[in-house]
């Protein structure tokens, strides 16, 4: 049961309790009784004398413990003792990782999304708070389906069969999502007219491309990501760049929403607003 | 069925497909960000540690030119010298040399132990991106005008996160370092048994463990401090470095420095050609100079833990497991009578006696009454402690670059420049004392404090010895650099699997080693030195 990395380890913990004890008795200026009650209680019943030294043979005897027990519950974690454990002859070899798994650079890119949300403000901490949710869920269910067969291939079938009914339908909403901010914000940029035109050319595209791969369905996959990647980019950057650019002036909207706002009392400004507590 | 059931059509798949050929490997963009292969991950960190870590010393020398003549020679203006010199002493320890070691070891690591993998690959792959995506954001602080003593606030706080990051990625590795030592074992490697540089690899990861959670939890209380007031009272932007000291000095130091006596204790007996006769004793000594460098009790600054006679003796100690592993290598060389000298052997020679001159230093800046504490100061602001950790991370990169040589046809496709990797140890060496004895010098007889108004420190003469030190390390890299440089590309003969003629496991491995590692079974081990069994069987 005990091998040689927990016995070495007992014995450290053994010595160091003894060290502290004998160090804290010589460094002590106490009577004899005290001096020695006192690091045998911990300092519970007396002084320790020097109290930093004490603490740190005493810490490096609790630690030694702790590594020991640890390392014999494991039998110094010995292939032999590892086999015997689960009765096989030999321990089963862990296997190299075979596949690609992005999961650990996702969760690195939230990570750094969440400590530059630390600093700078919420937006930022949030999508780093997502990101590294999303990746703990995808990372635990890609650890469990590539152990569950010795093929990769199976490994990858059963993992989809697993997360599929949740991933396709989040990515569409995120896609919807998405596409609906980034017209939103083309169409909020954009001249009057220019929106009209967008707003009529865009569903037209999106009909025109249906049809398309509906009506040639020997069209290549190669061309249809090509057009969704075009596509993609095209609303994407129209919107972000639609976003820094900022929104249109509505001068007609404003003067209709002010002349609605007739006849009713201004409200105070902030500076006006004196709340008067009294006895 | 349930969701978690596998279906029939997988289960026959699966039945088809037991013997199946070996899964296409990822090739391109997906082999480097998508890969959990230990070697790929250990190149990642060595490659990304030479290129944010390099110009980092770069600095080092620019401080070096300010300090011909601090009162004259303004090399950086005073609002930024001080967050520039934080960078240069975080940088040095956490941009290169934990990231270049922990790189070897988590190629090496494995091999050495007759494992197919590291534990927790992808956890390990998470390690090297966290650590990697800190660092960026370490350096982006410093650019808003962040890091201690940084006038941005936003600045600050990202560096503090971002120092979180990195530390926890570290964190991450040597955790999975030190796992793949503790459990991850051919059958027969018993831990006594363990190649030395394995162990100690492990030895360092343990004591990682111990101490940096009381970094993290400290820039977790700088963190909060800052952002909201100060209310914890630590000083601000300003009080941060000051609190943070303690890691860069004697003895938290040298848990850096305790892969270099494993890698020189590997490189010595297989380079001698026999068996390690001091082995335990070698062994025994590294996990006391482990448990010497735990230096976290020196982190609340309140303490008199400096005062403690059992710290004044432990200072003093911790250069006799150093000495003990080397004279282990001696006495190696000693019973075979041979020694193949080469590259490698002369990157262990040189770190281990780097090693030897910081550990020396450590134990007289720990006698009382050595060193004058100017009044104000405190005793770790003297820059005789700077010299101190200078001798150790230039010991730690030494050791690591020797690594990189030594284990060449394992890290990179071939075996490093011989002629060039002889005189780059050297030139370490030479520069690293250079570097480091005006330190302890004006440490002893100068003013003392490390960084004064100037931001130079020590005496001027002494800082232009510093400065030449300097610049010959820089060469030194300069020189290993090229002589690793054949690394990168692919040799027209096959590399041999054994060079050296080594003892342990990862000289059993093609060069370079596929995805698992070992072609074949591997055989029960029966001793340390595995290979030595299988000549002497021959």
């Amino acid at each position: 049961m005990f091998k040689s990395g927990s016995k070495f380890l007992f014995g450290l913990a053994a010595i160091g309790f003894v060290a502290a004890i004998a160090y804290a008795v010589a460094t002590s200026d106490q009577g004899p009784i005290d001096s020695v009650l006192g690091p045998l209680t911990l300092g519970y019943k007396g002084g320790v004398g020097d109290h930093v030294g004490y603490s740190i043979l005493v810490s490096l005897s609790f630690l030694s413990l702790f590594l020991g027990i640890f390392l014999s519950s494991l039998r110094d974690a010995d292939p032999e003792a590892e086999a015997q454990l689960v009765g096989l002859e030999t321990v089963p070899e862990a296997p190299a990782p075979t596949t690609a798994n992005y999961w650990p650079v996702i969760g690195a890119f939230s990570a750094a999304a969440l400590v530059i949300g630390l600093a700078v403000g919420p937006v930022m901490f949030v999508i780093g708070a997502i990101g590294l949710t999303i990746t703990i869920v995808e990372w635990a269910a890609r650890a469990w389906a590539d152990r569950a067969t010795g093929d990769p291939a199976v490994n990858d079938a059963i993992r989809n069969r697993f997360m599929y009914p949740v991933e396709i339908p989040g990515l569409a909403v995120l896609g919807i999502a998405g596409i609906v901010l980034a017209v939103s914000r083309i169409l909020l940029a954009l001249p009057k007219i220019g929106s009209y035109l967008v707003f009529g050319i865009v569903p037209a595209i999106f009909l025109a491309v249906g049809y398309l791969v509906i009506a040639k369905p020997k069209l290549s996959q190669n061309a249809i990501a090509a057009m969704l990647l075009v596509g993609g980019i095209a609303i994407l950057g129209g919107g972000v760049a639609a976003a820094i650019a900022g929104e249109r002036e509505h001068g007609g909207d404003h003067e209709e929403e002010h002349s609605g706002e007739e006849g009713l009392a201004p409200l105070p400004g902030p500076a006006e607003l004196v709340i008067t507590v009294g006895n | 069925m349930a969701v978690t059931e596998t279906p029939p059509e997988t289960v026959e798949t699966a039945s088809a497909a037991a013997p199946s050929a070996p899964h296409p490997q990822p090739g391109g963009l997906a082999a480097v960000l998508g890969s959990g292969d230990h070697k790929v991950i250990g190149r990642l960190y060595i490659v990304a540690a030479l290129l944010l870590g390099l110009p980092v010393l770069g600095l080092g020398l620019a401080f070096g030119v300010e300090g011909f003549e601090p009162e004259t020679l303004d090399v950086f203006s005073s609002d930024v010298a001080y967050q520039l010199f934080t960078l240069l002493r975080v940088g040095t320890l956490f941009l290169l040399a934990f990231p270049l070691i922990i790189g070897v070891a988590m190629v090496v690591v494995p091999l050495q132990v007759g494992s197919r993998s590291i534990a927790f690959p992808r956890a390990a792959a998470a390690s090297f991106w966290g650590w990697f995506l800190g660092s960026i954001l370490l350096i982006a602080s410093y650019a808003i005008n962040g890091g201690p003593g940084g006038g941005s606030a936003n600045g600050v706080n990202l560096w503090i996160a971002a120092m979180g990051l990195i530390v926890a990625s570290v964190l991450l590795a040597a955790v999975c370092l030190a796992t793949t030592v503790l459990a991850l074992r051919t059958d027969g490697l018993s831990l006594e048994r363990t190649p030395l540089f394995a162990w100690s690899v492990a030895i360092a990861s343990i004591m990682w463990v111990f101490t940096l959670p009381v970094l993290g939890g400290m820039l977790v209380l700088m963190y909060v401090d800052h952002r909201h007031g100060g209310a914890l009272a630590l000083g601000g932007s300003a009080g941060i470095y000051p609190a943070l000291a303690w890691i860069f000095r004697n003895p938290q130091i040298y848990v850096l420095a305790v892969p270099v006596l494993g890698f020189a204790a590997d490189v010595f007996a297989t380079a001698s050609g026999s068996r390690q006769r001091m082995r335990g004793l070698v062994q025994g000594a590294i996990g006391v100079f482990g448990a010497v460098s735990f230096g976290a009790f020196l982190a609340i600054p309140s303490t008199d833990a400096l005062d403690s006679l059992l710290v004044v003796v432990l200072g003093i100690a911790a250069v006799v497991p150093v000495l003990v592993v080397a004279g282990g290598a001696l006495d190696a060389v000693r019973g075979s009578g041979s020694l193949k000298a080469g590259p490698g052997v002369a990157y262990a020679a040189a770190g281990i006696l780097m090693l030897v001159v910081g550990t020396l230093a450590g134990a007289i800046g720990s006698i009382p009454g050595v060193l004058e504490v100017p009044e104000g100061s405190s005793a770790s602001s003297n820059i005789f402690f700077l010299g101190i950790t200078h001798a150790v991370v230039v010991a730690a990169v030494i050791a690591a670059l020797g690594g990189i040589t030594w284990w060449a046809s394992k890290v990179g496709r071939g075996p490093a420049a011989s002629s060039v990797g002889l005189v780059a140890p050297l030139l370490l060496l030479v520069g690293g004392i250079v570097m480091t004895v005006p330190d302890f010098v004006s440490g002893i007889v100068g003013d003392g404090v490390e960084t004064q108004g100037d931001y130079a420190g020590g005496i001027a003469a002494a800082n232009v010895v510093v400065a030449i030190g300097v610049a010959i390390v820089a060469l030194g890299l300069l020189a290993a650099a090229v002589s690793l440089l054949p690394l990168l590309r692919r040799p027209d003969d096959e590399v041999p699997a054994d060079p050296w003629g080594g003892q342990t496991l990862e000289w059993l491995a093609p060069s370079p080693p596929p995805v698992g590692n070992f072609e074949g079974e591997l055989a029960v081990v029966a001793s340390a030195e595995p290979l030595y069994d299988l000549r002497e069987e021959k």
